[in-house]
């Protein structure tokens, strides 16, 4: 893909809104009943939201010194790896001020459910309901 | 002193080539002799002066990004006629005053003439003594061969007497049959390197490197063979039947500035709401997204000179050498086929692959989509399953119902506020002049033209000969079918795709006849790649690489918004930083080019060329005035020239768009194309309440960079499309949303839109 600045904060505002959402609540039941912590979950979704505004600065200016200032598949993984990491030091870091600790497997999946079906969203459904939005580096608007 | 400068226009592939008295200044403004659009290029970049000694010294004016004199920075330096000027993507041949040139070569050279025995390639290098021979770069004297050392021997003069010194080298060096460790060679003697004959002479005034710099334009020949048949036959048919001189056609009317449409009254005619003009990929892709927003069929009318879409894209690209197995140069998700990109052609052959339980190449496919273009090599689709995906589209939106064949000959604007186009019918058993009036005008012609070198074109009109100098974009197979059968050797120009191409068969062909070799001949070294801000393009045997013509955020990406959002003369500067000839990072490729160096097979020759000539036996001579280390000028002797150059994209080789143009005054983009708005209008053209459009090659210069591409159509097609839809073309309703997942379905399941 090669999203422009713009596009990239679109598509992610939207995407994590309309699928992160109803992921999240769905974790947020499941963790809630079978762990007792109904909301670290919804927390990490509002992080990974905020801080990948910022992210998303940064990933723009590693495009420029590509010669095709492109955001190939592979970029996408890493970037979201990297942002798992991060969030998740974060969480620490809440820990040790006295919040909830959630172990990584259950992270995990929430976290990687979420961008899979970000990433299959991408390629597909997006293209199909704005047909407009591939060739605008992912702006909606 | 005059001098004389090349270099290719990075933007179009176009050769400039200039004529200047010194002094000069080379810049990006217009008040430099030679101006340089391009962001890498400074204000006042460089100067070009002569010494007191009659030298030509280029000097550095401060610039940001400095010069480079062949490949290497530098301040200030005396030029020597052949030498490589770099200045941001142009690389600039200087060619000195011959005067001037032969005083410059330098007294007591010699004419060292090899043969490579096996396959009689010869070649002509001037060389002073001292001088050395062998298989390394290094060398002065380079003889590719396994048999050749890499310092195999040296020629020096002692006395009056030239001296050839054996380097103890693996296989020894004969002369006249007799091998010698040192040995005092004449013209006569006969001197042999592993399976190399070398002969050398004292270098003579009369020879004809002191020939006048010739300076022509590029030129070129009329389209591909087939069309130049059928045009022809027209012609003919019309001097036997037109029975009355003073009906002619276009009719007289058009001659007008506006049409009366009742001064028609006497040709067959009928309307259309949209009519679109060039019936190729572009005319498709247009009325594909016209249906699926909603036009009907019956308002829709398409004249182009194919019966199928890609009739002339396949013709080009089996020319080439991509046969229908063979991947095309395009993105898996430019589909031209399908409006959305999805799924993307990688999806589909994977899908096709899990279906027939090939799972190791579906895997192969995933790890390709995942890690390109950086860990691995671009997916790119092959060509026979676009035909087919665009047949299968093709017959879903009844094309067949809307498109007829027929050359278009003019399009004015009538009074009443819509277009008439004149057409003659190509249907041979019902051939017509037409007119036909519509509301709304989209024209796709396409590339006007198949580019010819201008000296490979003086050969063919001087000599009559196009079986041996041919264009890769012709039908050319009987060369491949000769070098199958005999051998030979063939001289490749240009370094794009098609070259690639044309290496590739060549290669496959050596595996029938290993007795084959091909001399590549470049204008110039690149080892340094273009650069653009923060990014640079990867070189390797000077060859530079890039996935697709144009950085690919040029398509939908940063880059195609800053190049909308720039000014006329700001997008040619844009366009020359990120154009440039390149081709594709294929490891097949790199392998081939790496194993023929090598194996000495590919010989990489660079240089501009004089002129080409036939030379003994049926074989061609290109004379090339080159820059190696010390040798001047030099004698390609080859079978076959393969010019791998490309097509030409200038409106004026198209008499519909130059008549066009210059009927109603319209303007120009700063490339010389037709100028239009960021939706592809073409805002001269309004009528009434008509609108027209252009997309493709046409364009080049505008609002967008890679318009000759699938999806570039298909970007033209979307704001041309979006842009009827604001002007309440009729049915035309814009496509989003659910009403767009709709379509999408109904392009699943294959039922017209």
């Amino acid at each position: 893909m090669t999203p422009t600045l713009m596009g990239r904060w679109q598509t992610r505002l939207l995407l994590l809104t309309v699928i992160g959402v109803p992921v999240t609540l769905f974790y947020s039941i499941v963790y809630g009943l079978l762990l007792g912590n109904w909301w670290s979950v919804w927390l990490f979704l509002f992080g990974v939201l905020i801080f990948g505004l910022g992210w998303d600065v940064l990933y723009h200016l590693l495009q420029q010194t590509r010669w095709d200032h492109d955001w190939p598949p592979f970029a996408q993984w890493a970037a979201a790896i990297w942002e798992a990491i991060f969030i998740y030091l974060v969480h620490l870091i809440f820990v040790l001020l006295g919040g909830a600790f959630v172990g990584p497997i259950a992270f995990i999946l929430h976290y990687f459910t979420i961008f899979s079906l970000l990433f299959a969203a991408n390629h597909s459904i997006m293209r199909i309901l704005f047909p407009r939005w591939r060739f605008r580096g992912g702006q909606i608007l | 002193m005059n001098i004389n400068l090349t270099w290719e226009d990075p933007a179009t592939g176009q050769i400039e080539d200039r004529t200047v008295a010194l002094p000069i200044t080379l810049g990006r403004t217009s008040d430099n002799a030679i101006s340089l659009i391009s962001s890498e290029v400074s204000r006042q970049h460089a100067r070009l002066e002569e010494t007191g000694e009659g030298q030509v010294r280029v000097t550095d004016l401060n610039s940001t990004n400095g010069i480079l004199v062949n490949q290497e920075e530098t301040q200030s330096a005396v030029l020597r006629s052949g030498d490589l000027l770099t200045v941001g993507p142009f690389n600039i041949t200087v060619i000195i005053d011959p005067v001037f040139e032969q005083e410059a070569i330098p007294p007591g050279a010699v004419v060292v003439r090899w043969e490579h025995t096996p396959d009689g390639r010869t070649e002509d290098v001037i060389l002073r003594p001292p001088f050395t021979i062998g298989r390394a770069t290094e060398v002065d004297l380079r003889l590719v061969s396994d048999e050749v050392s890499r310092l195999h021997a040296r020629v020096l003069r002692e006395d009056d007497t030239l001296v050839i010194v054996d380097e103890g080298s693996s296989n020894g060096t004969f002369v006249n049959g007799v091998q010698v460790p040192r040995a005092a060679v004449g013209p006569d003697d006969e001197i042999q390197l592993g399976q190399f004959r070398l002969t050398i002479t004292p270098y003579e005034a009369g020879f004809d490197f002191s020939a006048p710099v010739s300076v022509r334009t590029t030129s070129t020949v009329h389209i591909d063979i087939a069309e130049l048949r059928e045009l022809l036959a027209e012609e003919d048919e019309d001097e036997i039947t037109a029975p009355v001189p003073v009906s002619g056609f276009p009719p007289p009317a058009f001659e007008q500035e506006v049409v009366d449409p009742a001064a028609l009254a006497g040709y067959p005619s009928d309307e259309t709401v949209f009519l679109t003009i060039g019936g190729g990929l572009g005319s498709f892709v247009f009325v594909d997204y016209l249906t699926i927003y909603g036009a009907r069929t019956e308002d829709i009318v398409s004249i182009g000179f194919d019966e199928l879409p890609y009739g002339r894209y396949r013709r080009l690209c089996l020319n080439s050498q991509i046969p229908l197995h063979e991947r095309l140069r395009s993105d898996s998700g430019s589909t031209p086929d399908n409006i959305w990109g999805f799924p993307s052609y990688a999806v589909r052959e994977m899908w096709g692959d899990v279906t027939s339980g090939r799972f190791g190449h579906a895997l192969g496919l995933v790890w390709n989509m995942f890690g390109e273009p950086t860990l691995v090599a671009t997916y790119t689709p092959i060509s026979g399953k676009v035909f087919d995906s665009l047949d299968r589209e093709a017959n879903r939106i009844g094309w067949s119902d809307m498109h007829r064949m027929g050359k278009v000959r003019a399009i004015r604007r009538t009074t009443d506020g819509r277009y008439v186009v004149a057409y003659s019918t190509t249907d041979p058993a019902n051939r017509e002049k037409r007119v036909i009036f519509a509301q709304y005008v989209h024209v796709a012609v396409g590339y006007p033209a198949l580019r010819f070198l201008p000296d490979l074109q003086a050969y063919r009109e001087e000599t009559g000969d196009f079986e041996r100098v041919v264009n890769a974009y012709e039908e050319h197979d009987h060369i491949y079918e000769d070098l199958a059968k005999n051998g030979g050797t063939v001289l490749i120009r240009g370094r794009g795709i098609v070259a690639s191409r044309i290496l590739q068969r060549i290669y496959e062909t050596r595996a029938r006849n290993p007795n084959i070799n091909v001399l590549h001949l470049m204008r110039s070294r690149n080892t340094q790649g273009q650069r653009y801000g923060l990014s640079h393009r990867p070189v390797e045997h000077h060859w530079e690489f890039q996935p697709f013509n144009w950085p690919k955020a040029a398509w939908g990406g940063d880059l195609r918004v800053r190049l909308e959002r720039a000014g006329d003369e700001q997008r040619a500067e844009l366009l020359n930083d990120w154009g440039g000839t390149t081709t594709a990072d294929r490891p097949d490729w790199r392998r081939i080019v790496d194993g023929g160096v090598k194996e000495g097979w590919y010989l990489i020759h660079f240089g501009t060329v004089e002129r080409v000539e036939p030379g003994a036996n049926g074989r061609l001579n290109t004379v090339v005035r080159g820059r190696s280390a010390i040798g001047e000028v030099l004698t390609l002797t080859a079978d076959y020239i393969i010019d791998s150059t490309g097509l030409v994209s200038a409106i004026d080789e198209s008499p519909l768009l130059r008549d066009l143009v210059e009927h109603h005054r319209l303007d120009r983009n700063a490339l010389g194309r037709l100028k239009v708005s960021n939706d592809f209008e073409l805002t001269g053209m309004r009528s009434g309440s008509g609108r027209m459009y252009a997309s493709g090659v046409a364009t080049l210069g505008g609002p967008y960079a890679a318009v000759d591409s699938f999806l570039g159509l298909q970007y033209a097609a979307y704001r041309i499309v979006d842009d009827l839809a604001r002007a309440k073309a009729p049915n035309v309703r814009r496509l989003a949303g659910l009403r767009s997942l709709g379509q999408w379905f109904k392009w699943v399941r294959g039922v017209k839109p």
